[in-house]
């Protein structure tokens, strides 16, 4: 099956009820959130009946639907909002079913054929630590498959090593990783620094970043600003700089920009968007919440998740770029709610 | 620079950069107050609290913390306030005696009520007390509470302070309201129009540090209500040497049922749901966290489910809660789907209020926005562990039998005040554990 075609909603309401389910046998916990909900996996349903909980529930439940002997891998996500990551329990079904997503989706924004990668990041990244890896470094990990050879750009100090652009040099068919904030900085601090000029010899490569916008949106620069600047700093065009959006809870599912800048669903995958303050459902082209429906997990119960970026689903089956499915756009991700007032209390005093 | 809102009176919109002139100006005014009687300014506050009552746009704009405020603002209230605080509220007049004594007599007659015993009269020792104000009180508000400023602001013209305010950018036309009504009144003694000349409001960029380092150094009384990150940046300003500082904020609050006063759990529900919604627990002296005590008429979770069904009223018939932001909708959500697989959650479809049940015995962390965790207790000593100085309120329902005995041994670490369930969001002084206007004045002694 094609990553992008229409007429999967039959096929991936089976597979979601298949999902709904085991995780409802297998997670005590998933059973009774489901049971609170009056949510009955062997009734009947649609896709939008199937409750949710917010992705921020890995911070502080851990949940997970198989043995712990089965688990091969335990992925950490940034903690960039609320510095405590969540916690991902992965076995082998869903690691490679997410690789097996995630190279169908990336084969159809860069080729199935291999190219040598060049990583805005450090090779001390990908390595895991007693099993447990950071998020940056999953995400790395997951774009392996599509590599003939990776180099990394940075050292562990996260600034340019100088043999790696030694490396670089000759290199032609590449494609570019990192997360976007990290670029970004070192976009600022090298853009005059003429020892980079190996990175501008190579032209119109692609450039995948991730990791989303929050900081940058801090710093009050704009998505066009960021592509323009980029393309300018890596010799490229503008329409190939793609930001991929996705998230550790939902690893392999992942929503690359097409060349129209629009995000499109894959068959593994669904979204709705959610009313931001009464979590229904929004009138077509409104913008809302984003949820998230898959049934690649296995191991744990993220088959239905709330995140707290804003989207709009802005087309279906029928952008320029020739892919079918639902297509969206990343509006901004939902403000932290302040509390600035004389009961803003302190964390450590509560539990 | 900063911009004026309140000035001279009248409301305004007006960027300036002369911070000394607006000093000078507010400062000009300290012999106005001083030249008023303590009891001039509480029967105009009187009689502002009752043009207040008396006004169906107030009504409606304030809601049930009008009738707080008009109480507040009683005679009686204010002069027993001002005497608690200042021991004599004519010391800010004059020159009196604080150290005149009325002791028990020693032959105590056993059966005889205690106001009926002999009284002896100890002289004082000629020394005589006068509360001077200390001049300008600057006052840093916070953005969810605006309206909580009103309180330092009439306990600063009490003590005879002009007072320069700098308000939330985001919340301030309430202030402005009630400040702007000052004109509306006058007694025989106090013209409002006069009055509120002693009160300026400006807004000031946050990060324009130079700016609230000027308010900083210019004020002879700090007084700073809001969070973590606003209080520490207001306490780290420059400030002169004898400028007092006036912290409220950042605190938490928690309230306790004791298992004897669950025969009344009807009513205690109700009140409860009132502490808990009028700020939507922005307030420091909002409760976040109930403990109920076992062994009573009902269980915890039994009152959990009252308390939900007392919030949903609170919120159709009394203070319907306005918009809850996107950010703390899904803080809300995260609460409820955690708790609905490690508890009892009830809460209303558009995430007006929720109530948390779980079986830990620990404070909650506060998720504000009318919601309330509830937890049973065994032993309502273990919660004298989590009190230190970052705890405001106890909200208490217990019989007075042991009430006294355990708030005493409660309140060693932390915890300023134990009001009544119902009461705890209602401003009384002291306030965080001081008597404000004790230290909105300095104590000038003088011999006899």
């Amino acid at each position: 099956m094609k990553p992008f075609q229409d007429g999967k909603r039959e096929l991936f309401m089976e597979a979601m009820k298949e999902s709904l389910r085991l995780h409802y046998e297998k997670c005590g916990l998933y059973r009774k959130f489901c049971q609170k909900n009056n949510f009955d996996p062997y009734g009947s349903y649609t896709l939008e009946d199937i409750p949710f909980f917010p992705v921020s529930l890995f911070k502080t439940v851990k949940l997970i639907s198989v043995d712990e002997k089965d688990v091969v891998r335990i992925v950490n996500s940034s903690a960039t909002t609320s510095g405590i990551p969540s916690t991902i329990y992965l076995d082998n079904v869903t690691a490679k079913r997410q690789v097996k997503a995630l190279n169908s989706i990336m084969s159809s924004f860069i080729g199935s054929e291999r190219k040598t990668f060049i990583v805005f990041d450090c090779p001390e990244t990908i390595k895991s630590n007693d099993g447990k890896l950071a998020s940056r470094g999953t995400a790395i990990r997951g774009f392996l498959p599509f590599s003939k050879k990776m180099i990394f750009l940075l050292n562990k100090d996260l600034e340019i090593d100088r043999d790696a652009l030694k490396q670089i040099e000759g290199e032609k068919d590449v494609c570019y990783l990192g997360f976007t904030f990290l670029i970004y900085q070192i976009m600022q601090k090298y853009k005059s620094d003429t020892e980079i000029r190996v990175l501008k010899n190579i032209i119109g490569s692609s450039v995948l970043h991730l990791g989303g916008w929050k900081k940058l949106q801090e710093l009050n620069i704009s998505k066009p600003t960021f592509n323009k600047e980029l393309a300018r700093f890596l010799n490229t065009d503008e329409r190939k700089v793609i930001d991929v959006y996705g998230m550790v809870e939902q690893l392999g599912t992942i929503y690359p920009d097409c060349e129209f800048g629009y995000k499109h669903v894959p068959v593994y995958s669904e979204i709705i968007i959610r009313d931001m303050e009464t979590l229904k459902l929004v009138k077509e082209g409104e913008e809302g919440f984003i949820q998230l429906l898959t049934p690649l997990p296995h191991s744990y119960p993220g088959i239905s998740v709330l995140s707290d970026d804003i989207g709009v689903i802005v087309k279906n089956d029928e952008c320029g770029c020739g892919r079918k499915g639902k297509a969206f756009l990343f509006r901004s991700r939902a403000q932290k709610a302040e509390q600035k007032g004389c009961g803003d209390t302190i964390q450590q005093h509560t539990l | 620079m900063f911009r004026k809102i309140f000035y001279h009176g009248k409301i305004y919109d007006e960027e300036s950069g002369d911070m000394d002139g607006l000093v000078a100006e507010l400062r000009s005014c300290l012999p106005y107050l001083h030249g008023l009687k303590v009891d001039e300014l509480i029967g105009f506050f009187d009689a502002l609290g009752k043009h207040w009552s008396q006004d169906p746009e107030m009504k409606k704009r304030f809601g049930p913390m009008l009738k707080h405020w008009v109480d507040f603002m009683s005679t009686n209230n204010l002069a027993m306030m001002v005497d608690t605080a200042l021991r004599r509220r004519d010391s800010l007049d004059g020159f009196v005696k604080l150290n005149d004594r009325w002791t028990e007599g020693e032959n105590k007659i056993e059966g005889v009520e205690e106001h009926l015993r002999p009284q002896i009269h100890l002289p004082a020792n000629g020394v005589l007390y006068h509360a001077q104000p200390r001049g300008l009180a600057v006052h840093w508000l916070a953005g969810n509470v605006p309206v909580l400023g009103i309180f330092s602001i009439l306990e600063s013209l009490l003590t005879k302070n002009v007072n320069l305010v700098k308000a939330s950018s985001k919340a301030y036309e309430d202030l402005i309201t009630l400040l702007d009504s000052f004109n509306a009144v006058s007694t025989p003694k106090v013209k409002g129009s006069e009055l509120v000349r002693t009160i300026a409001v400006i807004l000031v960029d946050r990060n324009d540090m130079e700016t609230n380092e000027a308010l900083s150094m210019n004020a002879d009384i700090r007084i700073a209500w809001g969070g973590h990150e606003a209080i520490e940046t207001i306490v780290g300003l420059r400030k002169r040497f004898y400028t007092e500082d006036i912290i409220y904020g950042p605190k938490y609050s928690y309230a306790l049922i004791a298992g004897e006063c669950l025969d009344d759990y009807k009513k205690l529900a109700q009140r409860l749901a009132i502490d808990i919604s009028v700020f939507d627990q922005n307030t420091c002296s909002s409760p976040h966290t109930l403990f109920v005590e076992k062994g009573g008429k009902i269980s915890a979770l039994d009152f959990a489910k009252e308390l939900a069904s007392q919030l949903s009223l609170v919120n159709r018939t009394l203070l319907p809660k306005g918009r809850t932001e996107p950010g703390k909708v899904m803080d809300m959500l995260a609460i409820k789907s955690k708790y609905e697989m490690l508890g009892e959650v009830f809460s209303s479809e558009k995430n007006e209020w929720m109530v948390v049940y779980s079986e830990e015995e620990v404070l909650a962390e506060a998720c504000f926005s009318r919601v309330i965790f509830v937890r049973p207790i065994d032993d309502v000593n273990k919660l004298a562990g989590f009190n230190d100085r970052h705890m405001q309120a106890l909200g208490l329902a217990m019989g007075k039998e042991r009430k006294f005995g355990f708030v005493d041994k409660l309140t060693v670490r932390g915890v300023d005040r134990c009001p009544a369930i119902g009461q705890m969001i209602f401003f009384e002084s002291p306030w965080d554990g001081m008597f404000g206007m004790d230290r909105m004045v300095r104590w000038v002694t003088c011999h006899e």
